[in-house]
């Protein structure tokens, strides 16, 4: 090799090295879900922006964060892959795909880093049976988003429901709905039926005529599935003649629920959810929403706004450690009295552990246009563990 | 107690009417190359996405909306056969049918990466939605529309093919292709004339699913497909009586499942609608109304 | 009319046909015989386009060995196939309809329909019945009949006496008689070599893909037994 060739590749490759080195900066992993069936989960877009704030704002202690984000396909190997590419990267923490037959394996990779999941949106009652340690979610379980949309039914009068479960969608679709009935029962009430359905259904008339042949008509209906299927279940039952409220869990919470009440501004007036973070006119998620429209950077919805909560919350814990320290990170993070985020005010993970301690809104419609209907932690919550 | 019966009867026969009119689609193309297009259920998306367009660009005109969907699907139904179908044409049934998987896939990542993993809320077929009540039965609109526009379909398809020079071409060509072809006619008309009866279909579907949904997203095709594709398989596939007489057994059988078994046996819902396909498929391997001796015999 | 030109056929990388020739002058009856396997079908796959085949084609005065067999078939090439191929789903009626296909005159083809029903009171007598549930020789009349409905300058028949009891056998090439007579021109593919020789005004004898012999009936008969053991044609 001649000598002046030689001299320029050991410059492009002390460029090479230079690029990881210039790198004092805060790097989370997201081998995340943008394709694929998990897609409408990703919390990319709310993390992006969210780091993007603090990065215009010179970052945490003079670092900034750097987001490595990658597509797993909704595949679990490749998010394994994409963990441990990560991983070498030297990242503090790491979100993925929300459901737990990913986000045990990529924790049991983390574990041997001292790096944690630290998961925007996960409400999966799995998480918390102790398999792993180092895992936090940014949210509270399913028991207690039908906790609180069961505290506020009974505050509406609701004594019997119907619940709707469905084996599809693991226990968040099979179990949310029996805690609600649990709460309820507690409250006085009764679970008059308890009928199945498929994800995704796209017609409910068969479960209708089984409500309308109960012996006496329910005051609600709880179900945990999807948009738009809820919808639709409730432009049926409307059209049925069943006055019943209609409650469900975060899988309500999308702006095409809102278009529902398109030709009919009243259809939604009794369709109520408990869900991760409020989301109505003037909410923390809004305002969030619409600054980061600004900056060009488009969040669209609950769940990828949820991202912004996690890059918060590290941001808290490297400005309290003064470091990048995977496993001191963690240690921040559970012994913080209480953590200031975007979606809600402020989360703890200090009684938890694994889950935020935060208020569970219940969020409903007048008029066609959503309202907060309660925010507080539940007062029941059923024994889940 | 009778009128449970009836409306859960009514219910299995506008359940049915949907996947046959979607079963069609994928029985007409079955028919004439032999492959199993699982595209068809994107082609429908493409219908739901186009009234996405139109009602974002402010067309009211319901006429419009529906002409504009059905023309979109007809369009991609030929679009996509001969950018991806034509290539593989002699190719063996299996390269078909993945290259049917991959298109189905490619096309539901677009819809995804370009529009929204989310659904979109599409309101404007919502007008095709009202109740009827007929004594203590209650009805939608909706169940008697759908059905009757099945019936109509397969009427009108039935003449087509009966009384038209394309529709005997077709159905010569689902018997044997290279003998229409030996006759002067173009290989290439008969089988886009296919790709664009499919698309009509899945435009027609496409309608009904959003007037019910009032969304659309990704997957919007994709699941109906999958039970249409049951239903083939059921009815005979190839067979076009038997794709409309599987999309209807299988109605009836969710329905009837759903209704029959107690709660918590519903996790086994599609465990017991697929063994009673199963026990049928050991009756009749070949589906139901598969012809004894000769493939894609139609009508 | 038809000349055909150093062709080869292809199956692959599998030369069944090696660099043949021969010519069909028009309305002339002209036969290829051989044994299974011949290469005889082959050889009118190539002329169809259905089978890649290198060499030129020339039908009237067009090197048609490049385009498309729809395009050869519009040009005026019509093909009663080996096996008959009836379109067995479709009633008689719509066999011969499709077999009209090419026609602008569909007026004048109706009527053609209509002389085929009267040439053969069975097929008129079925014609709303499916083609499968007719008899072997009557499939092979409806098969012929399909082909002429296309009114071509030239038919193709290939082993149209395939699988039939002796006394149809006869019919059919009672047939082709008439056709002949009538001044269309043929290219019969036969095994029935003793029968198509009669018929034949010139054939060529096709074995492992080669021409080995030709003549017209009397040049072939006198080659003796090298063709009585290709053809099966006894002196």
């Amino acid at each position: 090799m001649k000598p002046f060739f030689k001299k320029i590749s050991i410059s492009m490759f002390a460029s090479f090295l230079a690029i990881p080195v210039y790198a004092d900066t805060i790097k989370v992993g997201f081998p995340v879900p943008l394709t694929g069936e998990y897609a409408p989960y990703a919390e990319i877009q709310g993390a992006k922006c969210m780091a993007e704030i603090i990065n215009n704002k010179g970052g945490v202690n003079g670092k900034k964060f750097e987001l490595l984000v990658q597509d797993t396909g909704t595949d679990t190997q490749t998010a394994i892959s994409l963990t441990e590419k990560f991983l070498d990267q030297g990242v503090v923490a790491i979100g993925t795909i929300p459901f737990s037959d990913t986000m045990i394996p990529v924790a049991q990779i983390a574990a041997g880093y001292g790096v944690t999941i630290l998961q925007a949106q996960s409400t999966q009652v799995e998480m918390h049976t102790g398999i792993v340690d180092n895992f936090i979610s940014n949210v509270s379980p399913d028991p207690f988003t039908a906790a609180a949309a069961a505290e506020y039914a009974l505050s509406e009068g609701v004594k019997n429901v119907v619940l709707l479960t469905s084996d599809d969608g693991g226990s968040w679709s099979a179990k949310t709905p029996l805690w609600f009935g649990e709460v309820i029962e507690n409250g006085g009430g009764k679970v008059l039926s308890k009928m199945n359905f498929s994800i995704p259904t796209s017609d409910w008339s068969p479960q209708i005529a089984e409500m309308k042949k109960l012996s006496s008509s329910p005051d609600a209906v709880y179900i945990s599935s999807i948009m738009p299927d809820v919808g639709v279940l409730v432009r049926q039952m409307k059209a049925a003649g069943i006055d019943a409220w209609v409650f469900g869990s975060d899988g309500l919470d999308d702006p095409s629920l809102d278009s529902v009440a398109d030709s009919d501004k009243s259809i939604l007036d009794k369709v109520a959810f408990g869900t991760l973070a409020p989301s109505q006119p003037g909410s923390a998620m809004q305002e969030f929403q619409a600054e980061c429209k600004a900056l060009g950077m488009p969040v669209d919805g609950m769940f990828p706004a949820l991202g912004a909560d996690v890059i918060m919350a590290l941001a808290y814990a490297v400005e309290k450690t003064g470091g990048t320290d995977p496993v001191a990170i963690r240690e921040a993070l559970r012994s913080a009295d209480s953590i200031p985020v975007r979606t809600v005010e402020s989360v703890s993970f200090k009684n938890n552990k694994s889950h935020a301690e935060r208020t569970v809104p219940v969020i409903g419609f007048k008029n066609g246009v959503r309202v907060l209907l309660s925010n507080a932690i539940p007062t029941f919550v059923p024994n889940w563990k | 107690m009778i009128d449970y019966v009836v409306q859960q009867t009514l219910n299995a026969l506008s359940f049915g009417a949907e996947y046959a009119l979607i079963a069609l689609g994928l029985a007409i193309v079955f028919s004439i190359m032999g492959l199993v297009n699982f595209a068809h259920g994107e082609v429908i998306a493409i219908g739901g996405y186009s009234m996405m367009v139109m009602a974002a660009i402010a067309f009211k005109n319901p006429i419009i909306i529906i002409v504009g969907a059905i023309f979109a699907a007809v369009i991609m139904a030929i679009f996509l056969e001969r950018i991806a179908f034509r290539p593989v044409r002699y190719a063996d049934a299996t390269t078909g049918l993945l290259t049917a998987f991959g298109v189905s896939l490619i096309l539901q990542n677009l819809f995804l990466l370009l529009v929204s993993p989310r659904p979109i809320a599409v309101t404007s077929m919502y007008f095709l939605d009202w109740p009827i009540k007929l004594g203590t039965i209650r009805i939608s609109s909706l169940q008697i529309f759908e059905t009757l526009a099945t019936l109509l379909a397969i009427l009108l398809l039935v003449l087509f093919l009966k009384r038209s020079f394309l529709g005997i071409a077709m159905r010569a060509a689902s018997l044997d292709f290279e003998m229409v072809r030996l006759m002067g006619i173009r290989a290439n008309r008969v089988i886009a004339t296919a790709f664009a009866i499919s698309g009509l279909l899945a435009g027609i579907a496409a309608i009904f699913i959003i007037a019910r949904r009032g969304a659309v997203d990704p997957t919007l095709g994709f699941n109906p497909v999958l039970k249409a594709f049951v239903a083939c398989v059921v009815g005979g596939f190839g067979s076009l009586p038997g794709a409309v007489l599987g999309g209807f057994l299988l109605g009836a059988l969710e329905v009837g499942m759903l209704v029959i078994l107690p709660q918590s046996y519903g996790g086994m819902k599609d465990a017991f609608v697929f063994a009673v396909i199963a026990i049928i498929l050991v009756w009749r391997p070949e589906g139901i109304l598969s012809p004894q001796k000769e493939k894609g015999d139609k009508i | 009319m038809l000349f055909v030109n150093n062709l080869s056929v292809f199956y692959g990388k599998i030369k069944v046909v090696h660099n043949i020739n021969f010519t069909i002058e028009e309305g002339s009856c002209v036969s290829l015989l051989g044994p299974n396997g011949a290469g005889k079908t082959s050889t009118i796959s190539s002329i169809l386009g259905t089978v890649n085949s290198t060499g030129t084609i020339n039908f009237c005065n067009e090197d048609i060995s490049k385009i498309q067999t729809e395009e050869r078939i519009k040009l005026g090439i019509s093909i009663a196939p080996e096996g008959r191929r009836v379109f067995s789903n479709l009633s008689v009626y719509e066999n011969l309809y499709i077999g009209s296909a090419i026609r602008k005159d569909r007026e004048k083809a109706d009527r053609e329909i209509e002389e085929w029903f009267n040439v053969f009171p069975i097929l008129h007598e079925r014609k709303d019945q499916s083609a499968g549930t007719l008899s072997g020789g009557e499939q092979q009349m409806l098969t012929i009949a399909r082909a002429l409905m296309g009114n071509p300058k030239i038919l193709l028949l290939d082993e149209p006496s395939l699988g039939l009891a002796p006394m149809i056998t006869k019919k059919v090439f009672e047939l082709i008689e008439k056709l002949k007579a009538k001044g269309i021109t043929i290219l019969l593919v036969e095994q029935n070599a003793t029968e198509a020789l009669k018929l034949a005004d010139y054939s060529y004898i096709l074995n492992s893909g080669k021409i080995i012999a030709h003549g017209d009936r009397n040049e072939i008969l006198k080659k003796g037994d090298l063709m009585s053991s290709l053809t099966g044609v006894e002196n």
